[in-house]
């Protein structure tokens, strides 16, 4: 019997803790941390292009001719999808497309880690600390985040604000 | 609710507006021109270093003349180089030590 | 017959001269008889003269003459000498005496029969007509029409009646007779002459009052036509000023009017219409002058006190002094008519000009054209009525057109609202679909705005960078392989130049190499090779997978005019496999 009520009580516990966690409230937060990590980022990127082309190429991993395409339009990308996360519109596309960024960059990382190449994330800026494995559990806990972000954001979209004019129509 | 998220969008965009103008305040003061010279004080090779208030900056010597744009975080000037590269220097009151890789330590001091 | 008379006669003439002499008296009493008989017409005097004569030649006191018409069952009678009442009763007694002596009812015309009959006193079948004194009686029959009896009574000379007598009397009979005949005759002409007279008379009056039944229709026809003319002018007529005018004009014209006037009053409007012909300024200024409210109100009472009912008209004429108060002006004869409640008028004719008095039926004539003129200004004034109510049925139906047309506009209005509401709330809620939804056009659509604004930033940018290689737009550098690459090195003649970024120069270089990095070229050039020669064979190495370090280095080393720069295609790695000197 007292088995059968700790378990009770466990679960009860448990379940709070994971309504807690998943309440969309916190997929807020997190996705405006998220947004605006990377419409910080891009800052630095958009600014300073040549260097955001030699850090892509310190990774080693995509070929020598579409470096320079990829320092110019991936800053964009991160830009344009931070401010979509921040405002709320289309965020499940852009949580999507951040957390695609974000697996290449973990992986990116990872490789470069294995290899033991001296480079610098490149994340915020071109000479940041050199790659480490904190770095790399740092890309991590990011992604968590976006999945939270993708399954439980459900609050403060501008996307939500047409459901205003949906009902006075 | 979706009245908020629009707000909150608004002022991250002014803060960032805010963050971007406070560099300047730190640009200002380190702005003007600099002349190298070695560790004892003594002058090495003409190297005029010349800061704008505006993010540029002009390494000059007697043959050539490298425009580059300079940024402060914190101790340290970074100068950002057109081809893609990063020189870190440091400030060390009105000095600017700054360490080209494979070259030396230039001592910039302030010119008048 | 006469022959056998004269036989007779002659068989008599045995007796003396005396009766020759009676003879003579005899025959000339027959011949002035004759004379007088023939002359006279009624036949009542013709047996009474007969009978006269008769009883005067042959000295009679009692005779009677009846004249019988077996046809008609009737007869005359004449008498002398008896009582009335006797001659009363032989005359009733006619019709059975007629049984008795003239049971003949053939029709044929005979010569004149004689009949004489001696009547005794006792005789049954004479006894109770006659008579006493009657002893002789004749009867004689021409035909149906002249038969008739004569009685006789005794001579005064008591004297049995001779042959000359007989004679004497068939002559006088036969005489008798053709002036019966003839008096009948001339009866008959004569009652034909009065009937034809009569009859003349009788058609003269009816020509007479034909004549006039012509005169009648004559007028009547006039009346109709100007009736029939003035309805047909004023029907086609809408306005009720010239109905009026039009109106006058004809009446005048039809009774010969010098002047006249209509006056129409109108009790809502308020107004009074004068129209009038021939009628001097001076007097209609009277007219004019007066109010035309005193007129209404005067009108009105009138009616009233009248008993005008709408729709009537009343006669008026000058010779009564209560009509007269109507007229405003010298009238010799008018119409009053009221329309309906409101609408009151006076028509007023003044002279003719035949100066004659306007007759009975001229009088009537102006009633009944009134009567008709006054349907058509009633039909005029509807017409009126009608038109305006038209024209006020027309602006309120343009109004309504109005209002219809805006609330077609307006419905169509609404109709596009509630489409586009629809629409709109459709797409929103798409929208909010696809809010929540990932969809592939958002890739697009964000990747499609990163390349656009990137690429304008890049570009925009003096501190954009190329997109393509900077290797693709231009030549490659001269390579150098490996072991060549080697004995330079040994022979220390060449300078051996490390492309890479500064942390891979760090960990690892050929040694003796500088480093040169490909983004720090121009400082470290400047400060570090600007003095060196550009014959000076330069060796340069380094590149990985993203980046051609060494090719760029080279190029950038080229272009500043060195002439003998090569590059080492095999690269570090090859180089460190070879186990050729390394620093760490």
């Amino acid at each position: 019997m007292g088995k059968k009520q700790l378990s009770y009580k466990a679960m009860k516990t448990l379940l709070f803790i994971k309504k807690l966690l998943t309440h969309r409230y916190v997929a807020i937060v997190l996705r405006f941390y998220i947004g605006g990590i990377f419409i910080y980022a891009s800052m630095n990127k958009i600014n300073y292009t040549a260097e955001f082309a030699e850090t892509i190429a310190s990774y080693q991993i995509v070929p020598h001719w579409s470096v320079n395409i990829m320092a110019v339009i991936l800053p964009w990308v991160e830009l344009i999808c931070g401010i979509l996360l921040v405002a709320g519109i289309r965020t499940r596309s852009a949580t999507v497309i951040i957390g695609c960024l974000m697996i290449i960059f973990t992986i990116a990382i990872f490789i470069n880690l294995i290899k033991g190449t001296p480079i610098s994330c490149g994340c915020f800026s071109t000479i940041g600390e050199k790659i480490s494995w904190w770095t790399f559990s740092r890309d991590i806990v990011w992604m968590m985040m976006i999945v939270h972000i993708f399954f439980y954001d459900k609050a403060l979209h501008l996307g939500k604000r047409f459901s205003l004019l949906i009902k006075e129509v | 609710m979706a009245k908020i998220s629009g707000s909150f969008l608004i002022w991250f965009l002014i803060f960032s507006l805010i963050l971007t103008f406070s560099c300047s305040k730190d640009r200002n003061r380190l702005a003007g021109r600099y002349v190298a010279e070695d560790n004892k004080g003594k002058q090495l090779q003409t190297v005029l270093l010349e800061l704008k208030s505006n993010g540029e900056g002009s390494w000059a010597t007697e043959e050539d003349n490298i425009s580059f744009r300079w940024e402060i975080k914190g101790e340290e000037i970074l100068v950002h180089t057109k081809s893609g590269g990063v020189i870190i220097g440091n400030i060390v009151g009105e000095t600017i030590k700054i360490n080209l890789p494979g070259v030396s330590m230039h001592y910039f001091k302030k010119a008048l | 017959m006469q022959v056998e008379e004269f036989t007779l006669s002659i068989e008599k003439e045995k007796d003396g001269s005396k009766k020759l002499n009676r003879r003579q008296f005899l025959l000339k009493t027959l011949f002035d008889a004759t004379y007088e008989l023939s002359s006279l017409n009624d036949t009542q005097q013709i047996i009474e003269n007969a009978l006269l004569i008769l009883m005067g030649t042959l000295g009679l006191t009692e005779g009677f003459i009846l004249l019988i018409n077996t046809k008609t069952q009737n007869g005359q009678i004449a008498g002398r000498g008896l009582k009335d009442n006797e001659i009363k009763t032989i005359y009733e007694k006619a019709p059975q005496l007629i049984q008795q002596y003239f049971p003949d009812t053939s029709e044929t015309t005979s010569p004149l029969f004689i009949k004489i009959h001696s009547i005794s006193r006792n005789s049954a079948m004479d006894g109770p007509y006659f008579p006493q004194e009657i002893s002789l009686l004749i009867q004689w029959s021409v035909n149906k029409e002249y038969s008739g009896l004569m009685g006789l009574g005794s001579k005064i000379l008591k004297e049995n009646y001779g042959d000359e007598d007989i004679e004497f009397l068939s002559h006088l009979i036969s005489t008798l007779v053709i002036s019966i005949k003839n008096a009948r005759s001339m009866e008959i002409v004569r009652k034909l002459y009065l009937n034809l007279h009569q009859k003349t008379i009788e058609q003269e009056d009816a020509l007479k009052q034909v004549k006039s039944t012509q005169n009648e229709v004559d007028r009547q026809v006039f009346h109709l036509k100007a009736l029939y003319d003035i309805t047909s002018e004023l029907s086609g007529l809408n306005d009720t000023n010239k109905i009026l005018e039009t109106f006058l004009l004809l009446a005048m014209g039809t009774l010969s009017i010098k002047n006249g006037y209509i006056l129409l009053v109108d009790k809502e409007d308020k107004r009074a219409q004068l129209v009038y012909r021939g009628i001097e300024g001076k007097r209609l200024q009277r007219l004019q002058e007066d109010d035309s409210e005193e007129i209404i109100n005067r009108f009105f009472k009138a009616a009233e006190s009248r008993g005008l009912t709408p729709m009537n008209t009343q006669l008026i004429t000058d010779k009564n002094p209560y009509d007269k108060i109507l007229f405003h002006m010298d009238a010799k004869v008018g119409v009053f008519f009221a329309i309906d409640e409101v609408h009151l008028g006076l028509i007023a004719f003044n002279d003719k000009l035949t100066s004659i008095d306007y007759s009975q039926q001229e009088q009537k004539l102006l009633v009944t054209l009134t009567n008709n003129f006054m349907v058509l200004l009633k039909n005029a004034r509807s017409f009126e009525v009608i038109q305006q109510l038209n024209l006020d049925l027309e602006k309120r139906n343009i109004q309504l057109k109005k209002t219809v047309d805006e609330l077609t506009s307006s419905k169509r209005r609404i109709e596009i609202l509630e489409k586009i509401r629809a629409h709109a709330k459709s797409s929103i809620q798409k929208e909010i679909g696809r809010a929540q939804r990932v969809s592939a056009v958002d890739f697009i659509f964000i990747f499609t705005l990163a390349v656009i604004l990137s690429l304008i930033f890049n570009f925009s940018n003096p501190n954009g960078i190329n997109l393509q290689p900077s290797i693709w737009s231009h030549e490659p550098s001269p390579s150098i392989d490996l072991y060549r690459a080697k004995i330079k090195h040994d022979s220390g003649k060449a300078l051996f130049v490390d492309a890479r970024p500064p942390n891979f120069f760090k960990q690892r270089h050929i040694q003796g190499a500088i480093n040169l990095p490909l983004t720090l070229f121009d400082f470290v050039y400047m400060m570090k090779l600007n003095s060196l020669d550009p014959e000076k064979e330069i060796i340069v190495y380094g590149r990985n997978f993203s980046r051609f370090y060494d090719e760029e280095v080279a190029f950038k080393l080229i272009s500043r005019g060195h002439t003998n720069v090569n590059v080492l295609l095999a690269g570090l790695s090859t180089w460190e496999k070879n186990n050729y000197p390394i620093k760490q």
